[in-house]
């Protein structure tokens, strides 16, 4: 009996179909589904390609249409999702880097936040070059590719690095090099370099800064001052090695090490090796102020808190002052610290992505209450 | 999704509404056997809607969104049946074949007392109160404020209690 509101409420709860008309009707739903098939070729996953071909079909040349066959002849934003994970030597990596990464590119924003997406990319780069490695599968070709396309990467945050130095911007630049240079992975290729170099005789060089030696390892050499980037000393060595046909070799490694010896056996330096050092060289000369020491990693870091707002307190840091007067600056000029939104997520909808994802979860809406 | 995927996730979708969907149409309609058949219908209309890619971010709200407007169209074909004559079909007890008859009085009994609200505030109150929509929800759903839908709800109530109340 329904005596006030608390149980017509309630009643209404009650109310669902019996059994055998429930079962009727799903038995006639599932038959109408059979009927009325999904069209092949998956519709909803063509949603996603139409939209990902139609931002960069403009701009792209004849491999759009290529890799975009290949796109949808497969399992659609299925494949574009895979790629993701995609290594060289796979079908699906000319998907990740022809596809994905121009299309996230687009909404990487502008300068700063651009050129740390490109330094993003080149970072990708190294880390497949090293898991090709352990896989023992880095062919040259596939290296001098990767690092032909970090080339490319990190000469378009080198671009916008130096611009925004040109400019006066100081932290941009420390943020946009922070991006390639404290990448673990970067570091830990840097250092097994290193490692390796270490033990040809050439590394002697690092001592003496002969005549005739290229003009960013002379640079390097000046802002080994305080701190001695690893980075610089690698850099040498590695063009030192590489120089064997453009200059005299210095006398000063001839004399140090076992001469002719040490030139023969010094390895080929990987091509990719070379372009890391020499993109870190060019970065750090972007941030180098005033012929300066390159900045101490405190104040890179401090710097980095506090974001780039503050001019002043970033040039009394790179300047030498102390870590805390720079704080005090700072705090002077009152800036927020806040950090660039990352802005190189997938340019996909999560929404859409569950969709096309294999997912088959039943969805709530924002704000259900109550289930059934 | 492939074929099997997308019925599975529909027949899922299934599951979950079917119940919510015919109360949904029942409340409005106040028939059962309409009830019923226009629940089909819903379903099968968000099948079409799943087969033509439609960029689905609530499932639930399209389910409703379809109800709802296959319930505007079935009144527009009603329109010239006087509303007398709607209201008897209601409370006919028709062939219960399959329904257990304190359930099918229970039935009655809550279209008969819902009866005094008008149409928007039936679909208000049940949708807030059995199904958990938000006051927000309701009114997208109905190109309503919140607030206006609020309003609808505690007034409804007020005259529902009234109403039970002198029948005592």
């Amino acid at each position: 009996m329904i005596n006030d509101d608390k149980d017509l409420i309630a009643a209404m709860k009650q109310i669902r179909l019996s059994e055998a008309a429930r079962e009727r009707m799903r038995a006639n739903l599932s038959a109408y589904a059979d009927m009325h098939a999904m069209p092949s070729g998956n519709f909803r996953d063509f949603e996603v390609v139409g939209f990902v071909l139609s931002v960069f079909a403009r701009s792209r040349p004849i491999f759009a249409g290529a890799f975009a066959v290949v796109l949808i002849a497969s399992t659609g934003a299925g494949a574009a999702l895979a790629a993701e994970q995609a290594i060289p030597g796979e079908v699906l990596y000319g998907v990740k880097v022809h596809v994905n990464e121009p299309v996230a590119s687009v909404f990487a924003g502008s300068g700063e936040a651009k050129a740390r997406y490109h330094a993003k990319l080149a970072v990708r780069r190294v880390e497949e070059a090293q898991l090709l490695e352990e896989k023992g599968v880095l062919t040259p070709e596939l290296e001098t590719d990767l690092a032909e396309r970090f080339e490319a990467e990190t000469m378009k945050a080198v671009e916008v690095a130096e611009k925004l130095a040109d400019a006066g911007d100081i932290s941009a630049p420390i943020a946009i090099r922070a991006e390639l240079a404290e990448n673990p992975v970067v570091e830990r290729f840097v250092a097994a370099a290193v490692a390796e170099d270490a033990t040809t005789a050439t590394l002697a060089v690092a001592d003496e800064v002969p005549e005739g030696m290229a003009p960013e390892v002379a640079t390097m050499k000046r802002a080994e001052g305080g701190n001695e980037p690893v980075e610089a000393r690698a850099m040498m060595a590695t063009m030192a090695a590489s120089d064997t046909e453009a200059t005299e070799p210095p006398e000063g490694a001839l004399k140090k090490a076992a001469p002719e010896q040490a030139m023969l056996e010094a390895p080929q330096p990987s091509a990719l090796r070379v372009r890391v050092l020499r993109a870190l060289a060019l970065l750090d000369k972007s941030v180098d102020v005033e012929g300066s020491t390159a900045p101490a990693p405190e104040a890179v870091a401090a710097v980095q808190i506090a974001r780039p707002k503050n001019q002043t307190a970033s040039r009394a840091l790179l300047t030498g002052a102390s870590v805390s007067q720079a704080a005090r600056e700072f705090m002077l000029a009152s800036t927020t610290a806040s950090s660039t939104p990352d802005r190189t997520s997938p340019a996909f909808d999560p929404a859409l992505l569950k969709q096309v994802g294999r997912e088959v979860t039943p969805l709530t809406s924002e704000g259900d209450a109550s289930s059934e | 999704m492939d074929q099997d995927e997308a019925k599975d996730y529909f027949l899922q979708i299934y599951d979950t509404y079917a119940d919510a969907i015919f109360r949904f149409a029942l409340v409005k309609v106040s028939d059962r056997d309409v009830a019923a058949d226009l629940s089909q219908e819903v379903f099968m209309r968000f099948w079409q809607a799943l087969r033509e890619g439609t960029t689905l971010r609530n499932d639930r709200a399209l389910l409703y969104t379809i109800a709802r407007n296959l319930i505007i169209d079935w009144y527009r074909k009603k329109k010239d049946q006087s509303l007398d004559a709607l209201q008897e079909d209601g409370f006919d007890p028709r062939g219960a074949d399959e329904v257990p008859i304190l359930e099918h009085a229970q039935m009655q009994e809550v279209l008969k007392a819902l009866h005094v609200l008008d149409e928007a505030s039936r679909e208000a109150v049940l949708l807030r109160y059995v199904d958990g929509f938000s006051p927000a929800e309701i009114g997208a759903l109905r190109d309503e404020t919140a607030n206006a839908v609020s309003v609808r709800i505690s007034r409804a109530l007020a005259k529902v209690r009234t109403h039970l109340h002198a029948h005592d």
